[in-house]
């Protein structure tokens, strides 16, 4: 009888003394939202020359966020729901221990939305030492965004204040969301993604993003080389457009075209690529991109009877085709001419069309040799439009 | 596993002497009388008429219970037609023995429905107590029993606990004659059965156990019997005795019988091969077998059109889901794994929790506490006063603890939903069961996070497939996977392609449609 019951009691103990030892009550963890990783020069002595790491993480104050959306009438100011912590650490990870001293809730990241990094480890090459932790902590999510701090310090873009979202880092998320509308956006770019590229060893692109006061852009990206990581240079909007749609990424987007003296923005709604090459000869390996685009036209600000005759419409599509291969061209010559790393896929393509190719060139494909340079690029554009938008004309057409 | 009865009663003392009277009726009427009166010791309300009959003042009594008898069936078809004899010579004759009087008695005089002759005392005294009058005559050693039952009875009404928006209205009463009598009105197939039984040593009230023969299959009833004589008890107030007698398992938070007020759910059950024990006094009818399945059917699912009550089972499973597992999921997911939850359900599931003294464990357990006593003084409260539970407990608790900042508003909304959920599952048996399990799942939650909660739930389905009911897996038709029978579980078939009865019940007559009536 005794010997039961003391067999219950260490029973019963084992569940309850084993039990309960990750539990932290919700209002007790810091959820961090967003991150950003700076670098900065060491100055002590004792640190082996090495930069320490500046990790600042955005954690979530969820009590003012009630607050600020209760009196959002009251006064113009959002309450801020928000607080900044920098630490510095010569590993994150100590980095991250040192923050936990300053504020008293645990960071918990599953909830992080962005990673930013500053434009100085992205150049020397520490790029890649950063990710390592986001993917090796356990509690990282590989969903996370990582994103380039272009010209300035990667923990001043998560001082922005937006008018609309209480959170600066989901304001920065939300952005990605506008993929609809804007063909120049980049596409989000999560770390397991990021991951599979590193590994790869190719060359990639990270949406790079800058930040006044009130507000962020990401319209452009930075260019990454695959053999050490390092940032070589930014596309901007018109090149990043371009790349966009040699990617097969444009889900919807505008043109603007010139006709005559005036614009018309014709709005492409679906886009597709085609790659075809020829690897006769691997000292220059002729790549084909058909671009097929599928769009309205949306604002038409020169009066044209789109409905007098086909050639209207076919004429127009010439013209759209010209300057998609013209914004096509552009993105090509900063890539393939100036930075000469292969951020088209290329090396993708040519890895499953072309398995026997890839095998001689991939030692020396962007880097090195360069048989990516030296090969040529060609781009045709088709383009269709379906309807003129939902009116042929909003004013008469003036006599000429 | 079945009990084994023969063993416990080998020790057991017998109350033998205290509750049968071996004593026969002896031809002295003032005797017998005065024999019943000294066993039940004389109580107010047992009503003896002694009168003499004819000329040779032949003495007869009649001894019955006031209230359980039918007075002016005593006065008119006892008393006024013995007396009127003494005008009919030509039935009695003077030199008759009073056994012969009492043939004659029995036979063509007292214009009851049921008269029976017996010279046991001790079934005298069980039919007196049952409300018949037994009628003594001078010189015989028999007696007559007529039925005379007649005490105050509820009139049917709706089940209070099975309400129905389609369907018939009428429930089981408190009165077995009339349960029974309602299974006939819902079957009136020559094949329906029924045996009576009488229960408790004490109470001895009638039991009666029903089924249709030709579809049951034998071994269930010869089972049902068989728990059913194995039990021993004083009395039996309710069925939910002899449930506990003859259930499976007593340590299962599962019931393994259905009950239910419904003469159209038991008449349905007896035709899908299913047994069904009625008590003399409880409205509640035993159904036997059931299964997890049937806990969570109501007989409206097929009274309203099949898409209808697919969604009605649906919907039920999601809110036995819920009463079970919402309030462990909660703490789970808030105590230990706040990365599962929506980024912004979680800042604002953090900021209702800013400064909350306990944690959402204990919060839970409270709460539902909390809720527990609700639902019970909301069943003791006498109905004028029912409403201010209402107010008090939703008001006050509810309000005034969340601007307290003693509970988060989302706890009360969890709670609320649970009560709303366990409130949805239709038989209350299983209902209160669930409400046990809540605890067991809430803590597990609270000791290991959704992997407690992961083990409780297997622990609940390990036990789930080991139970059974009369002889079936309880998780039939999901265990033993009898495909057919997915056609009534999770959703309802139409009725015209639910050809068979249930294959799990192994009715010996399968086919339910184009079959040309029950009997073979």
């Amino acid at each position: 009888m005794a010997k039961a019951a003391a067999s219950m009691i260490i029973a019963l103990f084992s569940i309850f003394l084993a039990g309960c030892w990750d539990r932290v009550e919700v209002e007790e963890r810091g959820f961090v939202i967003g991150v950003a990783v700076d670098a900065q020069s060491s100055e002590k002595d004792g640190s082996m020359g090495r930069p320490f790491f500046v990790l600042t993480t955005q954690l979530v104050v969820p009590g003012a966020m009630s607050i600020g959306m209760g009196n959002s009438e009251g006064n113009n100011e959002m309450a801020k729901a928000f607080v900044n912590v920098s630490a510095t650490g010569e590993t994150l990870l100590e980095a991250h221990h040192r923050l936990t001293s300053r504020f008293d809730r645990a960071p918990f990241f599953p909830h992080n939305k962005n990673i930013i990094i500053s434009e100085e480890l992205a150049r020397n090459g520490q790029f890649a030492n950063v990710i390592d932790y986001f993917i090796r902590e356990q509690e990282m999510r590989r969903k996370t965004n990582v994103l380039i701090a272009k010209g300035s310090e990667a923990r001043n873009i998560l001082d922005v204040r937006p008018k609309t979202e209480m959170l600066p880092s989901n304001y920065i998320d939300k952005l990605f969301e506008n993929q609809y509308l804007i063909a120049a956006l980049p596409k989000p770019l999560s770390i397991g993604a990021l991951h599979k590229k590193l590994l790869n060893n190719s060359s990639f692109i990270v949406p790079a993003i800058i930040s006044s006061e009130d507000e962020v852009d990401i319209a452009s990206v930075a260019v990454f080389h695959g053999k050490n990581n390092q940032l070589i240079g930014y596309l901007e909007d018109r090149e990043n457009k371009g790349l966009k749609l040699l990617l097969d990424k444009v889900i919807e987007g505008s043109i603007n075209i010139a006709v005559r003296d005036n614009l018309i923005a014709y709005r492409i709604k679906k886009a597709s690529v085609k790659v075809s090459a020829d690897v006769s000869d691997i000292d220059n390996i002729r790549f084909n991109f058909t671009v097929k685009v599928e769009g309205m036209i949306i604002e038409s600000l020169e009066t044209i009877d789109y409905l007098r005759s086909n050639d209207v419409i076919w004429n127009l599509e010439e013209i759209i085709e010209g300057h998609i291969e013209e914004i096509a061209e552009a993105a090509i010559d900063k890539v393939h001419r100036q930075f000469k790393v292969d951020v088209l896929e290329l090396d993708t393509y040519l890895r499953t069309r072309h398995p026997k190719t890839w095998k001689l060139v991939k030692d020396n494909w962007d880097h090195g040799t360069n048989y990516f340079s030296k090969s040529t690029i060609e781009v045709n554009a088709d383009a269709v439009i379906l309807i003129p938008g939902a009116i042929n004309q909003s004013e008469p057409i003036q006599d000429r | 596993m079945h009990r084994q009865p023969g063993k416990r009663r080998k020790n057991r003392h017998s109350p033998q002497s205290a509750l049968s009277y071996e004593a026969a009726v002896s031809a002295d009427v003032i005797e017998n009388i005065n024999h019943i009166k000294q066993i039940l010791q004389s109580p107010s309300d047992l009503t003896v008429r002694v009168f003499t009959f004819g000329q040779k003042k032949l003495q007869c009594g009649t001894v019955c219970i006031d209230g359980l008898s039918d007075r002016s069936l005593i006065n008119d078809h006892i008393l006024q037609s013995i007396h009127r004899l003494q005008y009919s010579p030509e039935l009695v004759s003077t030199n008759m023995t009073a056994d012969e009087f009492i043939v004659v008695l029995e036979n063509e005089v007292l214009s009851a429905h049921h008269i029976e002759m017996t010279s046991s005392l001790d079934k005298i005294i069980g039919s007196v107590l049952s409300g018949d009058t037994v009628l003594f005559v001078e010189g015989s050693k028999h007696a007559l029993i007529v039925e005379s039952k007649n005490w105050p009875r509820r009139a049917l009404e709706e089940p209070s606990t099975e309400a129905l928006i389609r369907g018939p209205r009428d429930g089981f009463t408190e009165s077995i004659e009339t349960n029974t009598a309602l299974i006939r009105r819902h079957l009136h197939d020559p094949a329906l059965r029924m045996e009576t039984m009488k229960v408790g040593n004490r109470s001895k009230k009638n039991l009666v156990i029903t089924y249709i023969e030709g579809i049951v299959h034998p071994d269930l009833v010869k089972e049902v019997r068989r728990r059913l004589e194995s039990f021993d008890m004083d009395i039996a107030p309710e069925s939910g005795f002899i449930e506990e007698w003859i259930e499976d398992s007593f340590l299962s938070p599962f019931p393994t019988l259905l009950h239910t007020e419904r003469p159209d759910k038991t008449s349905a059950a007896l035709s899908q091969g299913k047994v069904a024990i009625l008590l003399d006094g409880s409205p509640f009818v035993l159904i036997a077998p059931a299964t997890f399945g049937n806990l969570l059917q109501s007989p409206e699912d097929y009274y309203e059109r099949w898409m209808v009550g697919t969604l009605l089972r649906i919907l039920r499973y999601a809110a036995a889901f819920c009463a079970v597992f919402l309030p462990g999921l909660y703490i789970a997911l808030v105590s230990f794994h706040p990365g599962m939850i929506p980024s912004k359900l979680a800042f604002s599931i953090a900021a209702t929790r800013e400064g909350l003294p306990f944690p959402a464990a204990i919060e839970a357990i409270v709460m539902i506490t909390v809720l527990e006593f609700l639902r019970e003084a909301g069943i003791r409260l006498p109905k004028p006063i029912g409403q201010t539970i209402g107010i008090v407990g939703g008001l006050v608790i509810g309000e005034a603890a969340v601007t307290a900042g003693i509970v988060s508003p989302v706890m009360v909304i969890v709670v609320a939903l649970t009560a709303i959920a366990s409130f949805a599952v239709p038989a209350y048996s299983i209902a209160i069961s669930f409400r046990l399990i809540v605890y067991g799942m809430m803590l597990a939650a609270s000791i290991f996070g959704l992997y407690g909660l992961v083990l409780g739930y297997i622990v609940l389905n390990i036990h789930l497939v080991n139970l059974k009911s009369f002889g079936i897996p309880y998780s039939t038709p999901f265990a033993p996977n009898l495909s057919d029978d997915w056609k009534d579980l999770i959703l309802r078939a139409p009725i015209v392609t639910m050809r068979k009865r249930p294959e799990m019940m192994q009715t010996k007559d399968e086919q339910r449609i184009n079959n040309g009536g029950s009997m073979r």
